[in-house]
């Protein structure tokens, strides 16, 4: 899987690991606020549209894929997917699937945004992408341990 | 409002009133403000955040803000360290304009729109090398600790 390093794909690849889990839970608090009818804003469940709408990009060729993202990310997607129950069929172990289905979740979320969505909404389907969201930030979070990988200490430090 | 909760944005006003009192310091440099200044505004963004739940919110979401708030607080207090360090005399204040320049020739590309690079010069205790790699609210700068025991040794 060829990866093309852009100013772009850095960017976002740098916006994956440093703000997933804050950037899921922002949106997770969203969700929960449209659930309880008091829907303030919904950028961050834009700004997560858009994300897991271009961490997996088909190239110019079908069946080639372009990564912006590190397989460690790709996991940590698969798995939110997985566990929130929003899978269409048996549990992902593909990355053609895990690209099929993130476009798909990407397209929910970028349909709350629009004007008059909130109207027709069904309230299991929303509570299935809050979880998402939140599977998505616990695992992230757990996963990059930012706090500690800021620090790497010396082998022989004391 | 859970206890979870209250003690997240109690955590919180003391992290920022920390901040406040950090930033009443003489900085010798204005990154080190300004530093400040972005770490504030994204602890006040969180704290926003967090005010905005109420009993009615799910619980596991204002377990997870809570959580991300109390680790942002273990990872961003130690760079307050940092921050408040870089007003220090014992530092080579001398060496800020030369290292600077430095990271700006290394990091820097020209036309390209890119956060002009910064520096945080400032002193740590450790001998052994570290790095910062990325720091999200803090993006452009480049932070340098040179040890603080060997502040009186004038040919360092």
């Amino acid at each position: 899987m060829p990866t093309t390093p852009t100013l772009h794909k850095g960017d976002l690849m740098s916006q994956l690991r440093n703000d997933l889990p804050s950037l899921a839970s922002h949106a997770a608090v969203e969700l929960d606020d449209v659930i309880l009818g008091r829907v303030k804003s919904l950028a961050a469940v834009e700004q997560l549209a858009s994300v897991m709408s271009e961490f997996l990009t088909s190239a110019d060729k079908a069946d080639q894929l372009t990564a912006s993202v590190d397989p460690r990310t790709m996991v940590i997607v698969s798995r939110a997917i997985n566990d929130s129950g929003l899978a269409g069929s048996s549990p992902l172990t593909k990355v053609k699937d895990l690209q099929q289905e993130a476009d798909v979740i990407s397209k929910k979320l970028r349909s709350l945004t629009e004007p008059d969505a909130l109207k027709k909404l069904d309230h299991d389907a929303l509570e299935k992408m809050r979880a998402f969201c939140l599977k998505l930030s616990k695992f992230a979070m757990v996963s990059y341990r930012a706090g500690e990988e800021y620090r790497h200490r010396h082998p022989f430090r004391r | 409002m859970s206890t979870t909760l209250t003690h997240a944005i109690s955590r919180l006003r003391s992290f920022l009133e920390e901040l406040t009192h950090v930033a009443d310091s003489e900085f010798p440099y204005n990154d080190s403000k300004e530093a400040l200044n972005l770490l504030q505004v994204h602890f006040q963004n969180r704290l926003a955040r967090l005010q905005g739940l109420d009993s009615k919110s799910n619980p596991d979401v204002v377990r997870q803000e809570a959580a991300l708030a109390l680790q942002a607080l273990f990872v961003y207090l130690p760079l307050l360290g940092f921050v408040l360090r870089s007003t220090n005399i014992r530092n080579s204040f001398e060496v800020f304009g030369p290292l600077l320049r430095l990271s700006q020739d290394f990091l820097d590309v020209p036309g390209a729109p890119h956060t002009p690079t910064r520096l945080l010069l400032s002193s740590e205790w450790d001998y052994s090398p570290l790095s910062y790699p990325e720091i999200p609210e803090l993006p452009g700068f480049v932070l340098i600790g040179l040890p603080a025991s060997e502040s009186s040794n004038p040919l360092f």
